[in-house]
């Protein structure tokens, strides 16, 4: 009897984990945010506004608020298209996916957290090493002219760390995740600041804050589409000069 | 004088931080960094027909080492890339990339332009219309 009340226990279990599940993968489907960026060096500060807005089918939605309004649409199959309200004029490239799916909201919506997308450009893990309780990951590239090694640093299983190792290894540049949010069913960092070092003496930082992230919001520019009479202006895949 | 003296400290303060062998950063050195620093817009740098950017400047070609520099404070919004002319938008395709792998298509630029700079030859670079200049 205690037998058979397991296995209608673990039935149910599985039965019902069956129903859920798919409700639950379904429960976020969107995610947009504010994303602020300021990049100082040398006394000054130059900052982009935008309002990026992802879906789990890897169409990205980036609307550029400053220093202009031009609204950049994405998908996974390498279509990238970018709107010039001021002028209805709209740029079409097919090179540029790549850096769309960069998109940190995008790398860790698409589960892609765990490598920050460097699979996608020919990384490969090289060790997995610990470090004060803390998980280092190193991804090695044979790539000519790229950054050969990158390391990744984990607390809690997520990427608080980012290091840009050149070719002498030395550490080139530095991006530092923090302030870790709920958002929907996945943690996201809501600031990264960068520091690249191109001297002992010269640096430059990048702080990038999210703020206002939305899970599932109803925002109409998920499914912007330029208008049908918006004047192309390039058409071609930006293959030469 | 003073936001130069902030700026310094913040520097070093972010300096020591980064090198004490943790991986966390000392956020309000780096929001003191930037407080203390002038806003500029980007858009100063970003000449309104673009291609070929080398016309718009009175000098008649881009410098290697300016090119070098505004890659190596201003690589992560693109602004070498319209310094050296390029398409007028590449700046929102750099910016799409910031938040994601960070910056790594700014840094091979940058060690490109470096090579550049010591062959005083930027010349592949110049008018560049597509996303990876190096490509």
């Amino acid at each position: 009897m205690g037998i058979a009340l397991n296995r209608s226990s673990i039935l149910i279990l599985i039965t019902a984990a069956a129903l859920l599940a798919p409700a639950g993968a379904s429960a976020q489907r969107r995610i947009s945010a504010d994303v602020e960026v300021k990049q100082a060096a040398g006394g000054k500060v130059a900052t982009i506004n935008k309002r990026i807005f992802c879906s789990l089918d890897g169409r990205i939605v980036v609307h550029f608020l400053k220093p202009e309004d031009y609204i950049l649409l994405s998908n996974v199959k390498g279509e990238t298209r970018l709107f010039i309200p001021r002028t209805n004029e709209v740029v079409i490239d097919n090179t540029a996916v790549m850096t769309s799916q960069d998109e940190l909201v995008s790398v860790f919506m698409g589960g892609r957290s765990e490598d920050l997308g460097l699979g996608m450009y020919g990384y490969r893990l090289q060790s997995t090493t610990r470090e004060d309780g803390l998980v280092k990951k190193t991804f090695v590239t044979d790539k000519d002219g790229d950054i050969p090694k990158v390391e990744i640093v984990y607390e809690n299983f997520l990427p608080i760390y980012c290091g840009y190792i050149d070719a002498s290894g030395k550490t080139i540049s530095k991006t530092y995740y923090s302030k870790y949010v709920p958002a929907g069913r996945m943690m996201l960092p809501t600031r990264a600041t960068s520091i690249t070092y191109t001297s002992q003496k010269d640096s430059s930082v990048m702080r990038t804050i999210y703020s206002d992230i939305r899970v599932d919001d109803d925002d109409p520019y998920y499914d912007f589409q330029v208008p049908s009479n918006a004047k192309v202006v390039t058409s071609n895949n930006l293959s030469g000069k | 004088m003073k936001r130069l003296l902030l700026s310094l400290i913040a520097i070093l303060a972010i300096a020591v931080s980064a090198n004490a062998g943790n991986y966390k950063v000392d956020d309000g050195a780096i929001d003191a960094l930037i407080e203390a620093s002038a806003e500029i817009s980007p858009l100063e740098f970003m000449p309104a027909a673009a291609v070929p950017a080398a016309a718009s400047f009175a000098s008649g070609s881009p410098s290697p080492v300016v090119s070098f520099l505004l890659c190596t404070f201003l690589g992560g919004i693109g602004i070498h890339r319209h310094y050296m002319g390029t398409r007028p938008w590449m700046w929102a395709i750099y910016f799409v990339t910031v938040g994601g792998i960070f910056g790594i298509v700014p840094l091979v630029d940058w060690i490109m332009l470096l090579i550049g700079l010591v062959d005083d030859d930027i010349s592949p670079y110049v008018g560049n219309t597509r996303f990876f200049m190096w490509a």
